[in-house]
C-alpha cells in the first residue's frame, strides 16, 4: 500500500491511516459533466479570444497587445487590410477550412465557436435541438477521423463534447415537450433515433479505440444508449405504408427522416424492423429491412414514398445519416422531381426542418464575420448576413463530412487519462510518477 | 505526481487554453476536495467554485502568474476551509477502528469506513496549511518544493510544517488509543 515516495518521512502506522483516504469513490459522471458544463459556459462568456492561432492572429493584426488594449497607431491600416482580406474571401475560406478541423487543430476553436453562434442564433429550442444533434454527429465523425489519423489523445475531448451535445439535445427536447407536446413528441422521436444511431456507431468505434481513451468513448456510448431508450426487433408483414408511418401486423410505427431503409419496402413485404419506444410512447423505426429476399426493384411506384430517403440512405453507412442526410435531401429537392411530397403532413414537417438546418448552414458565413467582430471588441454585436452562398456551403459541408467518414479504421496508442477515469487509476499513476 | 504544469500564461490565455487547464487539473482538484469534504456533490461545488474564481481572477487581471496548479489547489483548499467555517467539522470518533487489509467482510468494511471518517475528521482539525501538507505530501505525493509553491513558503518551511503536522495528527488520532493498547 505504501508506494508513496515520501513515506520515509512519516511513521508507517500513521501513513497507513492517512492512506485510508487515498481511494476516493469514483466520481459521478453526471455531476462531473455538469460541473464541466458550468465551467465551459463561463469560459464562453469571457471576453477573450477562442484560440491564439486564429483570433489571436486577428487581434494581433488589429493592433491589440496581450492585455487587450489597442495600439491605435497600427490599427487603421490593419483594419483596412482585414476588410480587403474578408472581401476577397479570406473569411469564408477560413470558415470552410475550419469545417474540417479536428480537435487539436489550430482552426478547431473556430469551428466550435461557429457552432455555438449557430445555436445561439437558433430561434427556438426545437431548432437548437436539431443543431445539437447535428454537432454531436460532427463530434462523432471527428472521433472516427482522429482514430483514423492516430490522434487518439484528442478523442477524449471530442467524446465529452459529443456527450455535451446529446445532453443538450435531450434537454431541449424536454423543453419543447413542455410547451408544445406535438412538436415535442416529434422531436423526442428524432432525438431517440439519432441517439440510437450514435450508439451503434460508437459501438463499432469502441473496439478500435486504444485503452486510455476507452472510458471516454464508453461514456459517450452509455450516454447515447441511456438517452435512446430500449430498442426491440420485430418481424412482420407490411400492411400499409406512407411517408411517416408503416403499419406492420396491425401496429403503427413511425418513420422519421432518420429511419434507415436497408431495402426497398412495399406493402405485403415481410420485414424486420428495429424499433425504439420514445418517452412519449411512440414507436419509431430506426431501421427497416426485408426479412426475406424479395426482388430489388430500382424504381418503385410513386405511391410508396417520397424517394429521397430511400436512395439517400442506401448509399450511406450506418453512422452518418444525420447531418448528411438533410443536406443531400435538400440538394435532391432542388434538382430532382418530387412527385408526392404533399401526400402527408409529417413529411412536410420534416422538409421544413431540413430547410431550417440548411439556413443555419448558410449562417456559417455570417457567423464567421461575427466571430471576427468578436475578436475586435468582444461585443458580439453587428453580424452582417451574407446569405448568397448557401449552396456552396452545403456542398462543402458534404464534402468534408464524406471525407471524414471514408477513413475509419486505424489505431495507435497514445496515453490520455480520461476525466472520468476512476480514481484508483489516477492515484496509481501519481504514485508511479 | 509528475510535475505537469501546463505552460500557459493565464493573462494571455485563450478559451482553448482555459479548457485545457480545466481538463488537466479538475480531476485532481476533485479528488483533493472529496477527500476533505467526504461528499461528492460538495466536492463538485468546490471544483466549480475553484475554477470560477480562477476565471474571475484572470478577468480582473490577477490569477496565477507561474504555477497554475499550485494556485488552483490553494483556492480549492481555501474553499474547503471556508466551508468548514460555516459548517461544524465532522465529529471525531474517539474510538480507533483498526484498519484492515482484507475488506471483504462487511464488518471489516465498516471498520475501515469508520476509521477513514475518523482520519478525515482528524486531518480537518489541523491548521489549514498543515492539512494541505499532509494531503499533498502523502496522498498526492508531491515534493516539498511543489507543496511550497501552494503554500507560498520555502521548501524548508514546508518540511518543518510537515513535521508539526505529523505530530499533531498523531496526537489527535492516537491519544485516545494510547490508553488502550498500541500497535
Amino acid at each position: 500500500m505504501n508506494k508513496n515516495k515520501n513515506s520515509h518521512e512519516i511513521d508507517p502506522g500513521l501513513l497507513e491511516k492517512i492512506n485510508l483516504l487515498e481511494q476516493t469513490p469514483q466520481r459521478d459522471p453526471g455531476l462531473a459533466a455538469h460541473t464541466r458544463e458550468k465551467f465551459l459556459a463561463e469560459v464562453e462568456n469571457m471576453p477573450i479570444p477562442a484560440s491564439k492561432s486564429f483570433s489571436g492572429w486577428i487581434m494581433g493584426i488589429l493592433g491589440y497587445n496581450s492585455q487587450g488594449k489597442r495600439r491605435w497607431a497600427f490599427s487603421t491600416l490593419a483594419a483596412a487590410l482585414l476588410v480587403v482580406v474578408i472581401l476577397f474571401g479570406g473569411a469564408s475560406a477560413t470558415a470552410f477550412a475550419a469545417q474540417s478541423a479536428l480537435p487539436g487543430d489550430a482552426l478547431y476553436p473556430v469551428k466550435t465557436s461557429l457552432e455555438q453562434t449557430q445555436i445561439t442564433l437558433a430561434n427556438d429550442a426545437y431548432n437548437q435541438a436539431q443543431l445539437h444533434l447535428r454537432f454531436a454527429q460532427r463530434r462523432l465523425d471527428e472521433i472516427k477521423e482522429l482514430l483514423a489519423q492516430g490522434r487518439t489523445n484528442d478523442i477524449q475531448f471530442a467524446s465529452s463534447e459529443f456527450e455535451h451535445y446529446i445532453q443538450q439535445a435531450m434537454q431541449a427536447s424536454l423543453l419543447v415537450q413542455a410547451s408544445d407536446p406535438e412538436r415535442g413528441a416529434e422531436l423526442s422521436k428524432l432525438v431517440s433515433q439519432a441517439l440510437l444511431d450514435y450508439a451503434g456507431a460508437l459501438k463499432s468505434v469502441l473496439v478500435a479505440v486504444p485503452d486510455p481513451v476507452k472510458p471516454a468513448v464508453q461514456n459517450a456510448l452509455t450516454a447515447s444508449q441511456d438517452g435512446a431508450g430500449d430498442e426491440v426487433e420485430i418481424t412482420g408483414i407490411v400492411v400499409s405504408l406512407s411517408d411517416s408511418e408503416v403499419e406492420i401486423d396491425g401496429v403503427i410505427y413511425s418513420i422519421t427522416n432518420l429511419t434507415e431503409f436497408e431495402d426497398i419496402v412495399q406493402i405485403g413485404d415481410l420485414v424486420k424492423i428495429h424499433v425504439i419506444k420514445t418517452e412519449f410512447g411512440a414507436l419509431v423505426i430506426r431501421e427497416i429491412e426485408l426479412a426475406s429476399m424479395v426482388d430489388e426493384n430500382a424504381n418503385f411506384s410513386g405511391d410508396d414514398n417520397s424517394n429521397e430517403s430511400f436512395s439517400g440512405n442506401g448509399n450511406e453507412n450506418e453512422s452518418s445519416d444525420n447531418g448528411n442526410d438533410n443536406d443531400s435531401d435538400d440538394n435532391e429537392n432542388g434538382s430532382g422531381s418530387n412527385d408526392n411530397s404533399n401526400e402527408n403532413e409529417s413529411d412536410d414537417d420534416m422538409n421544413e426542418n431540413e430547410s431550417n438546418s440548411n439556413e443555419d448552414d448558410s449562417d456559417d458565413d455570417s457567423n464567421e464575420n461575427r466571430n471576427e467582430n468578436d475578436s475586435d471588441d468582444n461585443s458580439g454585436s453587428g453580424s452582417s448576413n451574407s446569405g448568397n452562398s448557401n449552396d456552396d456551403n452545403n456542398r462543402n459541408d458534404n464534402d468534408s463530412d464524406d471525407n471524414s467518414e471514408n477513413s475509419n479504421e486505424s489505431n495507435s496508442n497514445d496515453n490520455d487519462d480520461s476525466e472520468d477515469d476512476d480514481d484508483d487509476e489516477e492515484d496509481n499513476s501519481n504514485d508511479g510518477g | 505526481m509528475a510535475n505537469t504544469t501546463v505552460k500557459i500564461d493565464p493573462q494571455t490565455a485563450t478559451k482553448e487554453d482555459l479548457v485545457a487547464i480545466y481538463e488537466e487539473y479538475s480531476p485532481g482538484i476533485y479528488r483533493y476536495a472529496v477527500r476533505l469534504l467526504g461528499d461528492a456533490a460538495m466536492a463538485e461545488d468546490c471544483v466549480s467554485e475553484t475554477f470560477s474564481r480562477f476565471l474571475g481572477a484572470i478577468q480582473r487581471g490577477g490569477g496565477p502568474t507561474d504555477n497554475i496548479r499550485a494556485y488552483l489547489y490553494r483556492v480549492a483548499h481555501n474553499w474547503v476551509t471556508d466551508y468548514y467555517r460555516r459548517q461544524p467539522l465532522p465529529e471525531l470518533d474517539i474510538e480507533d477502528h483498526e484498519p484492515v487489509e482484507n475488506g471483504s467482510n462487511p464488518a471489516f468494511e465498516l471498520a475501515n469506513t469508520m476509521e477513514r471518517e475518523r482520519v478525515r475528521a482528524a486531518i480537518l482539525r489541523l491548521p489549514a496549511e498543515q492539512q494541505q501538507v499532509i494531503q499533498l505530501r502523502f496522498l498526492e505525493n508531491w515534493s516539498h518544493e511543489e507543496v511550497a509553491q501552494v503554500l507560498g513558503k520555502s521548501a524548508d518551511a514546508t518540511r518543518s510544517m510537515q513535521y508539526r503536522a505529523i505530530g499533531s495528527l498523531r496526537n489527535i488520532l492516537m491519544e485516545e488509543e494510547s490508553i488502550d493498547e498500541q500497535e
